[in-house]
């Protein structure tokens, strides 16, 4: 037993010396982490705003004038004049207007006859969800002007009530401002611990076999155990400092505040570490060079990381196979580990089930990458 | 020359792992993408608690339903919503309290709507459209009040919305090609590095060094290699699956897509130099070429739309060459601009392309050179 442990730290010693003779990986084991972090956090706001817009107003009444101030404000910003429907076109094909508003010459003139007036929005489709946004936005300017409008008519006829009959009274739950950077700043954690440890580790044995040196590990009396573990173990230490730095982070350079309590978040946290390590390992046994180990390891990773991850799409809302995909993938407890402890205010009873699942990931993988490394070549 | 250029393409079809997933990312991974990046919410799950369970409020409910909405999850009290929530096996869930319906006739009823907010971007997209509905049918409501006491009362404005270039506003076409764009753009990194730093990593450099082939030369070899091998990849996966797989209505041909992407493949390969003369190992190129990929992408406006950034990072688009490409991709495929009208674009791609090159090449010369 002693002995084993002693050929697990030397594992353990040899990857150590091995990563700190390699300074720039060093370096960038680091380093990526928070590079991911700090631009994917100040990008990934799905917060839409000051979309280039402008309007094409055949009417000239008063009427028209104040619909269009209520389009300019926060979410469209006047862009510049245009002045006919070919000019607009052209404009929103080269993506310098995202939205114009065509209102057309008899516009007041139908709203004073009590008629149904019409206004045309041009919106540039090159991006759906931009253009849904914008249709969104508008659909609530017109919404609340038309309440306006109806308000004045009844004074004017006497009608007996236009009050809206059914009243709403939305509640954001977890995130009482809606602010989408307080659901998808920490939702980053699962994501950069998932690519970087198994990006980290993807090479460990694919560098000893490249280079031939994997004929050494063979010939020792060595198990196959103890060098499995030896070689996640600093990778392990990397991973778990990466996550210490990017948890300040979202405190210090968001603000965004941790409703729960870290204690919570920890094993969940250290457990999902070990599996995408254990994922690196895996692909690290399966491939034969340290470049088709990174590979593989980027594109396991990235994409499912986002898509199946809860993170950008509910997964309630994904189609079939992208729900069996995110049961597939561990990224989708984790996350839900993540909202509960930073939004939801979760305690660790409540979230036994993820922390459970997690681990049984972290047990069938390392039996996985033990049944698929052999100690011999053929 | 061309036998050197047959052993760097050679090289590439022989490493089985790079090329699996070279294969798997011009195929399945594109297919995957526009298949299931969907942030259009569209069948968003809800739940209904309908305390009132009276004419008007179930004809409420009724309003909720696909393509939207999912069918409605019915709830029995309000004991089952706390965990449902927490659970965010919902999105949404209305609460119609009892007497609804009655207090419709007197002074207006109350709805709730609960939205999980950890779920922002569909909560928000969904919510919103929750609210038109239960607007429109407020305002049915309205009208039928009106009718009865004999007056006609309509919606004083209505709001054509007509949407441009994708008026399906398909996301698959959008998120298919957004995916196809990284793609072009990550394999168009990694590629010539591999292939730049497998002769330094295997030795195989000093034999280059001391056989009469210059580093200038060594230079081209390389560059040729990959991007034939690359560019044909591009146009099968272009042809065979946008065209043919996924259905893409693209509104041009693929010969002018392969010369934007040869364009395009110039600051690539320049970045990919750059990666190369920096890492002295395999191991390092990957990384690097995360460290570089993430804000391209960050600043392509592809994922983020480039009024969501903050000032300082809008600016810092337009030295993104994805950017550029991705723009002039999207206005060639899904626009249908015609190549003339977009030449500034293309200058602003040649400009980027080359100043990258250029620092690329100096880099991995003195690199090479000075060993």
């Amino acid at each position: 037993m002693m002995k084993s442990l002693y050929r697990i730290k030397e594992i353990a010693f040899k990857e150590v010396k091995e990563i700190y003779r390699n300074r720039l990986f060093l370096v960038l084991a680091f380093l990526v982490p928070f590079i991911m972090f700090v631009v994917f956090g100040y990008g990934i706001t799905l917060d839409i705003e000051n979309m280039p817009f402008s309007f094409i107003d055949y009417d000239h009444s008063r009427l028209s004038r104040e619909l269009v101030e209520r389009f300019i404000g926060r979410y469209f910003k006047f862009e510049r004049p245009v002045k006919d429907v070919d000019e607009a076109e052209d404009l929103l094909s080269r993506g310098a207007l995202r939205a114009v508003l065509v209102i057309p010459p008899d516009y007041s003139k139908n709203i004073y006859k009590g008629r149904t007036a019409q206004v045309q929005l041009l919106v540039d489709g090159g991006f759906p969800y931009t253009s849904l946004i914008i249709r969104g936005y508008a659909n609530a300017i017109v919404a609340a002007f038309n309440q306006e409008l109806l308000r004045q008519r009844q004074y004017r006829y006497g009608v007996a009530s236009t009050e809206p009959p059914v009243r709403i009274e939305t509640r954001y739950l977890f995130n009482e401002s809606l602010k989408t950077s307080y659901a998808l700043v920490p939702g980053l954690i699962a994501i950069i611990l998932l690519i970087n440890p198994a990006v980290l580790t993807a090479i460990a044995i694919a560098r000893e076999k490249e280079f031939g040196t994997i004929y050494n590990i063979y010939s020792t009396p060595l198990r196959k155990i103890e060098f499995l573990l030896g070689k996640t173990i600093p990778y392990m230490i990397i991973s778990t400092i990466n996550f210490f730095v990017v948890v300040t982070g979202v405190k210090v350079l968001f603000g965004i505040p941790m409703k729960g309590s870290l204690f919570v978040l920890l094993p969940g946290a250290v457990l999902y570490v070990l599996i995408n390590v254990m994922i690196g390992l895996l692909i690290s046994t399966m491939t034969r060079t340290v470049v088709s180990a990174q590979i593989v390891t980027l594109i396991v990773t990235i994409i499912p990381a986002f898509l199946y991850s809860g993170l950008l799409i509910p997964v309630s809302n994904l189609g079939v196979e992208g729900r069996i995909m995110a049961h597939i993938y561990p990224t989708m407890y984790f996350m839900r580990i993540i909202h509960g402890v930073y939004l939801k205010r979760l305690g660790l009873q409540a979230l036994l089930t993820e922390i459970g699942i997690l681990l049984g990931y972290v047990i069938m993988l390392f039996a996985l990458a033990m049944v698929i490394f052999k100690k011999r070549e053929g | 020359m061309w036998f050197l250029v047959k052993k760097e393409i050679l090289h590439i079809i022989r490493d089985k792992g790079l090329l699996i997933f070279i294969i798997y990312a011009f195929t399945l991974d594109i297919i995957l993408a526009a298949k299931g990046f969907r942030l259009i919410p569209e069948h968003v799950s809800i739940a209904v608690l309908d305390e009132d369970n009276s004419v008007k409020s179930r004809l409420l409910v009724d309003r909720i339903k696909p393509p939207a909405f999912k069918k409605p999850l019915f709830l029995e009290n309000r004991k089952e919503i706390d965990p449902l929530m927490n659970r965010s096996d919902v999105v949404l869930t209305v609460v119609i309290p009892s007497g609804f319906e009655r207090s419709l006739e007197r002074d207006g009823g109350d709805i709730q709507i609960l939205v999980d907010g950890t779920q922002s971007t569909a909560a928000y997209l969904s919510s919103s459209y929750l609210q038109r509905i239960v607007n429109s049918y407020s305002m049915d409501l309205l009208k039928e009040r009106a009718w009865r006491e004999g007056l006609y009362l309509d919606v004083p404005l209505e709001l054509r919305s007509r949407v441009l270039f994708n008026p399906s506003a398909r996301d698959d076409l959008y998120e298919g090609l957004n995916e196809f764009f990284m793609i072009i753009t990550l394999i168009g990194m990694i590629l010539p590095a591999a292939l730049l730093i497998r002769e330094r990593e295997y030795g195989t450099i000093e034999q280059i060094m001391i056989s009469p082939l210059s580093v200038g030369r060594l230079i081209v070899v390389k560059i040729l290699g990959s991007q034939i091998f690359l560019q044909s990849v591009i146009a099968l996966s272009f042809v065979f699956i946008l065209r043919m797989w996924l259905k893409f209505p693209l509104k041009t041909g693929v010969f002018v897509f392969i010369f934007i992407s040869l364009l395009y493949s110039i600051s690539t390969t320049g970045l990919a130099f750059i990666i190369a003369s920096v890492a002295k190992r395999f191991s390092q190129v990957g990384m690097l070429t995360i460290v570089i990929f993430a804000p391209m992408l960050l600043l392509s406006g592809g994922w983020v739309p480039p009024e969501a950034l903050p000032k300082w990072l809008r600016a810092a688009t337009h030295i993104s060459p994805l950017k550029q490409f991705m723009d002039l991709g999207i206005s060639l495929l899904i626009r249908g601009a015609s190549v003339e009208t977009l030449s500034w674009g293309i200058i602003k791609l040649l400009l980027i392309g080359g100043v990258l090159l250029t620092t690329g090449v100096l880099l991995y010369r003195r690199q090479t050179l000075t060993r």
